[in-house]
């Protein structure tokens, strides 16, 4: 079974048989299919870029906008820092200040009348720029003992200032740094912009490599408007800012998975957009927060000095970028069940409508099927169901039509039928009479036929008898009256006239006549009565057998023998030579009158039995005599034409029926005889 | 067996076979005729037709500088040395004459430095490691930070959107790793991409015929890109830098050289980093080294390249000791140091710790705090 007819096989037995129920069924769940394609295309798009979907063209909306916002923050941090920067290389750059930045940090190479001006005009110069920029101080540091050597905060100077001490302690090359710090208080830290003032140790001959003017500026007063300024973001979109090392440097909007605040400075993000920005790298991500939430972020890396740089990271909640377009879905998810379900009950209108007319032709065929021949569909619509139906009722009429026809002819039929079935009743009934009485009939005949066979063979045998006694007992005195006319004429032939003598020849002819009478029919006695012994032969032996025993008879003669050859029986071979002889004896004697007599012996098949035939061309006679033939002293020539007793055919008549064959003859007069016989009871051998 | 082999080319499979044979020997041929000779960083740079013109004169009395003018701005950084008349006239003192000779590349740079034929030179972060590594060379102070970036079509709004697509980068390069750390920042691995080996020239051409969908490779070629065609974007960018160095037996052989050479570096990057007009002069060198000797034509004006230089010394034109966050371990060079080992461009000997013991920031620092003994704001050009 292929695939194809197996699925079919399946949906036969899954959907409902009604056509109009599996026309909803597959209209349905085509168009909820094609509904959800559409919406799946016009949501997420098609393949190769053939159409773009609402999510991809929000998703692409919301990488544009993450990345002109990040753009715009390090813009602006970027700027910030820069500022920072350049005032403190105003400061520290600017050589006349920077003279007495040198003062301040090293009196003892300068008059006290120079240091104490200097010490007031860094004073004055760091307290307005500080003031003025809000930081929280600006302080001068040796960058050896780590010692605040000038501070805006009163009572700071001469104080160890441990974060930029351990700064100088890393004894790393650097000439600005920025580092941020914690303040203690919760989650405000502090930016620490640091920049070192170098100078030639031979030109001041100080031991000392140097200083550093601090500017330490509050995080949360400075860098708050550019973090969390961030309308466009959203209720989930904000701003991560971070250090190299992935440190959180200012608050987060959202809590922790756990619940808890990150706290800046302390708290370090394992969130991928926050590691790789923190690495430098800069682009958009589709990625997890540090909550854990789906995000599209894009990331930036603002370097800041060589030494120092802070990565940026600014995100938005896939769900909120995405909510419009699932509020949609649904909205559209609503009007394309609504849109279905105006679609079904159309299409369940449609469907009576479509196959009511079908419903009616199938009852209709039903009715017809019943018997029912008047059912029409009736139906007038012009379109290929009115076509059927139209073509259904002209069937409908013919049926009925030819139902009508049927029932005329099946009643017409009938009707004969009937009558014939009467006719073979009785014509059965006689014969079923005839039968009897023709059983009877035989039984009474096969009777008579036992009884005469019976009184048959009685009498053949009382016959043979008789015959052989007569033949036997009047031998006797035919003897006598034979060898006393004998005497007669050897004796007393002077004595007798010539009529006496006329008379006793005939006497003598006539008595030996009789005695040859007598042995022929004692002869034909002893066929009838003599055992047959029953062997295969070859029946051209036969014919020769019985030939040579003519061959003195037909001396002097001029005969013309024709043997053809003849096939091995299973016979008498005793009475069989009887047969032959008998018939060339006849075929010998009837040719007499020919100059060239022609004899010939043949055998030939005919209808599955063996014929032998002995044809000659002698007197022939009258077939009307034919049936005479073969009876006993039976003769169609008189003795003085040719001799014989009549008993010769007899004989053979008797030996070839004790054969079980039959023997006939065909003759025209003066044209020739043949005789013919067959031994049908024989079995014929045929030689290998 | 003629009837046997005629029956056997009859067959489909070896017709199959007999075409796939003819197209790889044209392919050779074509590659034999008509494909540029490749000179990787090992095979003999001393044949390469424009090398082989160079002279290098071991007598002590020479000293070579390797640059290259096509990079930005560290070609820029070499020629305004070269044009530096205080240093030849400091060299001079000392019975030198500096000669600086322009390569393609960091490879080809380092191939000649580890024949000690070349001095001192400014290279890219990948073969700057790769020599630090060898214990070849000492790393002295820092000559670009900058980005480097994947371009590509802006039909192409993130690096997702280019999955399954060709990426043109040279391989080995900061521009490789790079791309594996975008792609790995996008969930990606190289095998969502096709990485398509190309050089850094060949790059933009082949995203413009669309034989790649995107690029990735350090300045000046990304910023060529989108001059040249508007419809190019830049979808990510990652850190690239650049740095000084010098050979090891130059160093202890010559350290007064030595000393002239990085003054004349400081003192170059801070006449660029002094105004608009001197950067695009320094540019304008470059071009014309680009073009006079080796052949090539740059794909930016010189303003264009002033530039993209001046953001690559901005951070440290005054100050260019080597920024020590860049080799804190899992930094992005260290990172850098593993792509090297794994990809087998370093030697089995190389070590992260070699790579710190020739860092040495002394020399520029000895120099800052003598500014005025040697010059640093002053600048001669010849």
């Amino acid at each position: 079974m292929t695939t194809t007819t197996s699925v079919h096989g399946y949906l036969e037995r899954l959907l409902p048989t009604s056509l109009r129920w599996r026309l909803l069924l597959v209209t349905s769940f085509f168009t909820i299919a094609l509904f959800f394609m559409i919406i799946a295309a016009n949501q997420h798009g098609l393949p190769f870029g053939l159409l773009e979907g609402h999510y991809r063209q929000k998703e692409t909306e919301a990488i544009r906008q993450m990345s002109d916002i990040a753009d715009d923050k390090k813009e602006q941090i970027s700027r910030w820092f820069k500022e920072r920067q350049g005032d403190l290389r105003t400061i520290v750059d600017y050589s006349d200040f920077r003279n007495h930045l040198l003062a301040v940090a090293l009196p003892a190479q300068y008059t006290s009348e120079e240091v104490t001006r200097s010490s007031l005009l860094v004073k004055e110069k760091f307290e307005l720029i500080a003031e003025s920029y809000g930081y929280d101080s600006i302080e001068l540091v040796d960058s050896v003992s780590g010692l605040r050597l000038f501070s805006t905060i009163e009572g700071l100077n001469n104080t160890e200032s441990p974060v930029v001490k351990e700064l100088f302690a890393d004894g790393s090359d650097w000439n600005e740094m920025i580092f941020f710090s914690d303040t203690g208080s919760g989650n405000s830290s502090v930016i620490h912009f640091v920049r070192m003032v170098f100078f030639d140790t031979d030109e001041l001959g100080s031991n000392s490599e140097g200083f550093a003017v601090v500017f330490n500026i509050p995080t949360a007063k400075v860098l708050s408007y550019i973090l969390y300024s961030t309308g466009s973001l959203g209720r989930s979109g904000e701003v991560v800012l971070l250090d190299s090392s992935v440190r959180l440097l200012a608050p987060l909007k959202h809590p922790l998975r756990d619940g808890s605040r990150a706290k800046p400075l302390s708290y370090y993000i394992s969130a991928e957009p926050a590691k790789f920005a923190a690495s430098g790298v800069e682009g958009t991500m589709i990625a997890k927060d540090y909550r854990g939430e789906p995000v599209i972020a894009a990331i930036r890396h603002l370097r800041i000095t060589p030494d120092f740089g802070l990565g940026m990271v600014v995100k938005m909640d896939q769900e909120e970028i995405f909510a419009p377009l699932r509020e949609n879905l649904a909205h559209s998810t609503l009007l394309m069940l609504s849109g279905l379900a105006v679609l079904l009950v159309f299409l369940s209108f449609a469907a009576s409508w479509q196959f009511g007319p079908l419903e009616n032709l199938s009852e209709m065929a039903r009715r017809i099927e019943s018997g029912d021949f008047t059912a029409r569909a009736e139906y007038s619509g012009k379109n290929e169901i009115g076509l059927m139906a139209g073509a259904f009722d002209n069937m409908a009429n013919r049926i009925e039509h030819w139902h009508a026809e049927l029932e005329s002819m099946v009643e017409h039929r009938t009707n004969q039928l009937q009558k014939a079935n009467i006719q073979l009743a009785d014509e059965i009934d006689e014969r079923k009479r005839a039968e009897t009485e023709v059983q009877r009939l035989n039984s009474e005949l096969e009777l008579r036929v036992v009884d005469r066979t019976a009184q048959l063979e009685a009498a053949n045998k009382e016959l043979e008898a008789f015959s052989y006694s007569v033949s036997h007992d009047l031998r006797a005195p035919l003897r006598h009256i034979d060898g006393f006319i004998e005497l007669l004429v050897s004796r007393c032939r002077d004595d007798l006239s010539e009529k006496g003598k006329h008379y006793v020849d005939i006497i003598g002819s006539s008595a030996r006549q009789m005695s040859a009478l007598i042995d022929d029919l004692l002869k034909f006695s002893r066929t009838g009565r003599a055992d047959m012994h029953m062997e295969t032969m070859d029946m051209n032996k036969v014919l020769h057998e019985a030939l040579e025993n003519f061959s003195e008879s037909f001396s002097g003669r001029k005969i013309e023998w024709i043997i053809g050859e003849l096939p091995a029986v299973h016979g008498d071979i005793a009475l069989l030579r009887q047969v032959w002889a008998n018939l060339l004896d006849n075929a010998i004697k009837y040719t007499r009158t020919r100059e060239i007599a022609r004899i010939e012996v043949s055998a030939r098949k005919e209808n599955g039995e063996t014929i032998f035939s002995i044809k000659d061309n002698g007197v022939g006679f009258d077939m009307q005599y034919a049936g005479q033939l073969f009876g006993v002293f039976r003769r169609l020539h008189s003795e003085e034409e040719f001799e014989g007793t009549g008993i010769g055919l007899a004989t053979v008549q008797r030996i070839v029926s004790r054969h079980g064959g039959r023997v006939w003859a065909v003759a025209e007069l003066n044209r020739g005889a043949t005789f013919n016989f067959t031994l049908s009871n024989t079995k014929e051998i045929i030689n290998a | 067996m003629l009837r046997e082999s005629h029956r056997f080319f009859r067959c489909r499979l070896s017709r199959v076979l007999l075409f796939l044979v003819q197209v790889l020997l044209i392919g050779m041929v074509i590659e034999f005729f008509f494909m540029p000779p490749v000179f990787a960083a090992d095979t003999d740079l001393t044949l390469h037709p424009l090398y082989s013109t160079y002279m290098f004169n071991r007598d002590g009395k020479h000293i070579y500088f390797g640059t290259q003018p096509f990079s930005a701005p560290e070609g820029i950084i070499g020629e305004v040395m070269s044009h530096d008349a205080i240093l030849k006239r400091n060299l001079k003192k000392l019975g030198i004459e500096i000669v600086f000779y322009p390569f393609f590349n960091g490879p080809d740079i380092n191939f000649f430095m580890k024949q000690d034929k070349l001095d001192m030179a400014i290279s890219g972060d990948m073969p700057t490691l790769a020599i630090a590594a060898e214990d070849k060379a000492i790393i002295t102070g820092i000559a670009k930070l900058l980005n480097a970036s994947i371009v590509t079509r802006r039909k192409f709004g993130h690096l997702l959107d280019l999955k399954g697509m060709r990426i043109g980068v040279p391989v080995g390069t900061s521009a490789h790793l790079g791309l594996l750390t975008v792609l790995a920042a996008a969930n990606m691995t190289n095998s969502d991409v096709q990485i398509v080996p190309m050089r850094i020239g060949e790059l933009t051409a082949a995203l413009e015929e669309n034989r790649i969908a995107a690029f990735s490779a350090w300045e000046p070629t990304p910023s060529a890109a989108l001059t040249r065609n508007k419809d190019f974007v830049v979808i990510h960018r990652f850190l690239n830098s650049s740095y000084l160095y010098q050979s090891k037996l130059f160093a202890e052989r010559n350290p007064e050289a030595s000393l002239q050479l990085h003054a004349s570096f400081l003192r170059a990057l801070r006449w660029m980093n002094e105004s608009v007009q001197n950067m695009q002069k320094g540019a304008e060198w470059a071009a014309q080294t680009v073009e006079k000797r080796l052949g090539k034509k740059l794909n930016l004006t010189p303003d264009q390249i002033a530039s993209i230089a001046n953001e690559g010394i901005d951070l440290f034109a005054r100050f260019p000791t080597i920024p020590r966050s860049d080799f804190r371990q899992n930094g992005f060079l260290f990172k850098a140091f593993n792509f090297l080992n794994e990809n087998g461009k370093l030697p089995a000997e190389s070590s992260w710790e070699k790579i710190l013991r020739n860092m040495d920031s002394r020399i520029l620092r000895t120099l800052l705090a003598q500014q005025q003994a040697y010059d640093l704001d002053s600048y001669e050009p010849d």
